[in-house]
């Protein structure tokens, strides 16, 4: 009854069923009918009330592949993927593609009233990792379930034990430090309340030795990461902002511990933990909203194809990469990436080479030679012989080069920190003019002023700012899609004077497309027959296909016979006799061209465009002009990105017309052409000016790792995002225009909160010069400085949330 | 008012209490994920008879 419902409401809202986008048909697609009938025939419908809260903008739309999952039930599949829990039943984690709505998550989670065998399914909703409790079913039927209702599901690479450890240490240490807090403030509190009304010295007493004793834990537990890094500070003589703070705590630690064992009354140990636990608080955050980035690029990295098809006596068998030996044969289909390293044992083949050398033209491989892991087989189907894998491919000693790099860059001193040593010297000075100038009227008095001095000027504030400002700008940018991996990376984008654009993808579309078309006779039957003939999966022929699109099914002139030629072309027949041809120039030798299709012939080939021509029995009906086609935004960014002092530079695989005609349309002075992977690293490396270099290939690894801030941008090779300090997950220049106006706006916000805090200290440090501070001044002034940074910072514009 | 000598202690107790019980949530994980129980709670299961029960759903 409910589908009679929603068919009639179709008929006038035009929009999916399933997933909800506009389309012409009751479904967009044979995905999301399969989809809505398996939701529909499992008693889920409930889903489709729940789809569209909190929809994710950048997750794609639940589809299924229907890709064969069988190979999950292998052996060293199920030893490597599959643990055992204490209660005996197996649990696995798979990524899921396809996560972007509560529905999503409702759904998932019903798995168990689903598929027989499966007890428990928990989503994590914001990295998209389904965790399953199974027991007396198999791996693929699971996998393949998930597929069937869109989310393709893909293994896990176990996460790191010791970081997870490492997690669990510093909520821990959060947790003590608010409890000490807490209760040395509550302690505090009726110790000031004794300073007003009186309170029996017995009692006054006991307070402080009890807030000695609590706070204990927090000072020699929560606050070890202080000490760590201070220490690690003085150790590499490297600025750091744990050193003042250290130092105040300290000092308070033990002047107010001194004070309570000798029964005099200025202790501050309220304020001291309750620096620790503010402080460790600002520090968990930040280390959460870098975490979400890493773990991002982890995943991807993680889902990379780890299977081959192995090819033995004629059969094909699914294969996990390292059980491949030198020697095997394994097939690439087309449209695949090869797996390794190897010699090719078919005739022919065309490669897709961008990942690796940035060279966006397919190049012709022959029989027994060399074919590399990465590649992409356009076209067709082929059998490589291996000879290395794994860690031995080029591809892996790219990657390993450009790791390499990172344990030699310097790391990015954050600003706070380098105001952190003229900090303590100042403080130190003035704390011993203070214990000169009250040295007269008592030691203790001095000590007490000295004390007041110090804790009333530790950094709270300042410590909070850079945590706090980086938190709140990173997670804004991650809703659009940018993801920063560290605090400093935001300070080194400021500070980036040339800026290397790698040309495929960023600058440009990135895949071809027609810019331009000759035809002669009638349009609608020529791209009829354009589309008929290119169905493959060679970058020509999708580009031609998709411009001719709407013709595709009107087939006035049905063709028979299609004949693909590797490097060359397709021909066909109709069924009345005649013969086409469509192919690239040298294909029709034999084509006489007339004067105005010779001209824009001519454009063409100055345009640096490949020329695709159509012909009916050796007379010319067409001529497609084929490009890379630039961005439409690219001029204008560029022209921005100069007007706010940054040089441009396009540094390129590509052949050097083609980088020189993009440069001149996009007014760029200096490019590089045809650069190998390791040409781009010389040249990112003797650069003067700091870099930050934009790339979407492993040739661009190395390069995007010796630079001072590397980009991997969307659509980019998997290992490109996780040695990249940014990474864009949306198309397109505004991202990246928006990344360098955020940072600068995010650092100005810090500055500002800078200000503020160092405004504080001043007041605080004058009142304790003049003796003024005492426990209650000091404990009221670190919150009221630290709500500020705060506030601020929240009210702030950092980043564009949209 | 000497009774706070012990009061004072025993609330701190109470408040170990409290951290105990936030270490054993660490040590379970559960502060790992602290996004999607906000959405998960947000889809009721609609109202059928007959609904197989297991521990994801709640029979209304």
């Amino acid at each position: 009854m409910q589908e009679n419902l929603n068919t009639e409401e179709n008929q006038f809202n035009l929009k999916c069923q399933h997933c909800g986008i506009d389309c012409k048909q009751q479904f967009c697609c044979t995905g999301c009918e399969f989809i809505y009938k398996m939701i529909n025939s499992s008693g889920l419908e409930h889903f489709y009330e729940l789809r569209d809260s909190f929809i994710k903008k950048d997750r794609k739309v639940a589809q299924p592949t229907q890709v064969s999952y069988q190979h999950f039930d292998q052996a060293e599949f199920i030893q490597r993927y599959v643990k055992i829990d204490s209660k005996g039943y197996k649990n696995v984690e798979f990524y899921l593609e396809g996560v972007h709505c509560a529905g999503c998550l409702w759904l998932l989670e019903k798995l168990p009233q689903i598929l027989q065998g499966v007890v428990q399914a928990r989503l994590n909703f914001e990295r998209a990792i389904i965790k399953i409790t199974f027991d007396q079913v198999k791996l693929s039927q699971i996998a393949s379930m998930l597929d069937a209702f869109g989310y393709p599901a893909h293994p896990l690479n176990q996460q790191k034990e010791i970081q997870a450890k490492e997690e669990k240490m510093a909520l821990l240490r959060l947790g003590v430090a608010g409890l000490c807090a807490a209760n040395t403030m509550m302690f505090a509190v009726s110790l000031y309340q004794g300073q007003f009304t009186g309170i029996e010295s017995k009692y006054a007493l006991y307070l402080r030795y009890l807030s000695f004793f609590v706070s204990l834990p927090a000072f020699l537990f929560s606050a070890q990461p202080f000490f760590k890094g201070a220490f690690q500070s003085l150790k590499l003589k490297q600025l750091h902002i744990d050193l003042p703070i250290v130092f105040g705590l300290l000092l308070g630690f033990f002047a107010s511990s001194f004070n309570t064992f000798m029964g005099r009354e200025h202790i501050y140990f309220d304020s001291l933990t309750a620096l620790i636990f503010l402080l460790l608080a600002a520090r968990w955050v930040q280390t959460k909203s870098v975490k979400r980035a890493l773990d991002l690029s982890n995943l991807l990295y993680s889902i990379t194809p780890k299977f081959a098809n192995l090819y033995k006596q004629g059969q094909i068998q699914k294969v996990l990469i390292e059980t491949l030996q030198i020697g095997n044969l394994v097939q690439v289909k087309a449209g695949e990436i090869i797996p390794v390293d190897g010699l090719l044992k078919s005739e022919s083949a065309n490669l897709d080479l961008s990942v690796l050398s940035g060279e966006s033209r397919a190049v012709k491989v022959s029989f027994n030679q060399d074919v590399y892991a990465g590649s992409l087989s356009i076209g067709q189907q082929i059998l490589v012989e291996v000879r290395k894998t794994g860690q031995e491919t080029r591809i892996a000693e790219l990657l390993s080069a450009a790791q390499d790099q990172s344990s030699k860059r310097a790391p990015i001193i954050e600003q706070a920190s380098k105001i952190s040593v003229y900090f303590v010297s100042f403080v130190l000075v003035l704390a011993a003019a203070v214990g000169i100038y009250y040295l007269p009227q008592g030691l203790f008095v001095a000590l007490d002023n000295i004390l007041a001095l110090l804790v009333v000027t530790c950094p709270c504030a300042l410590a909070l700012a850079t945590p706090l400002s980086f938190t709140l700008a990173s997670a804004k940018a991650a809703k659009r899609g940018i993801y920063i991996k560290g605090t400093q990376v935001i300070e080194a984008l400021t500070q980036v004077g040339k800026v290397f654009f790698d040309k495929t993808g960023t600058l440009t579309e990135g895949k071809l497309k027609v810019v331009d078309s000759f035809v002669i006779g009638d349009q609608g039957y020529i791209y009829d027959l354009v589309s008929q003939l290119e169905i493959n999966n060679h970058p020509l022929a999708l580009a031609l296909s998709e411009h001719c699109a709407e013709f595709k099914d009107s087939q006035k002139d049905k063709l028979v016979n299609i004949n693909y030629i590797v490097g060359k072309g397709v021909t066909a027949e109709s069924f009345d006799g005649h013969s086409f041809k469509i192919g690239s120039l040298s294909f029709h030798s034999e084509l006489k061209i007339e004067a105005s299709a010779k001209d824009f012939l001519n454009k063409a080939f100055s345009l640096q465009l490949s020329p695709v021509i159509l012909a009916k029995d050796k007379q010319l009906l067409a001529i497609f002009a084929l490009g890379d086609k630039l961005r439409v935004e690219a001029k204008q960014i560029v022209a921005e990105l100069e007007k706010s002092g940054k040089e441009v530079v396009i540094l390129s695989g590509d052949r050097k017309e083609i980088v020189l005609s993009i440069a001149a349309q996009l007014g760029i002075k200096e490019f590089y052409a045809e650069c190998s992977p390791e040409e781009k690293l010389k040249i990112i490396s003797s650069q003067k000016l700091k870099s930050a270099m934009i790339g979407d290939g492993v040739n661009d690894a190395a390069a995007l790792r010796a630079s001072h801030v590397g980009i991997g941008v969307h659509g980019g090779a998997q290992m490109c995002l996780e040695v990249a300090d940014v990474f864009i997950c949306q198309p397109g220049l505004g991202p990246i225009k928006e990344l360098f106006e955020g940072s600068q706006r995010t650092m100005s916000v810090v500055r500002t909160n800078f200000v503020f805090s160092l405004f504080y200290n001043v007041i605080g440090g004058s009142m304790a010069i003049l003796g003024l501070v005492n426990p209650l001044i000091a404990a009221l002034l670190m919150p009221v400085s630290s709500l500020t940074v705060l506030i601020f910072a929240l009210k702030s514009k950092t980043f564009k949330g949209d | 008012m000497d009774v706070i000598f012990i009061l004072l202690p025993i609330s701190f107790c109470l408040g170990l209490l409290g951290l105990i019980a936030y270490l054993w949530s660490v040590k379970s994980g559960q502060l790992e994920d602290l996004d999607t129980p906000s959405l998960r709670m947000l889809a009721d299961d609609p109202k059928v008879i007959g609904q197989v029960q297991d521990e994801n759903t709640k029979l209304q």
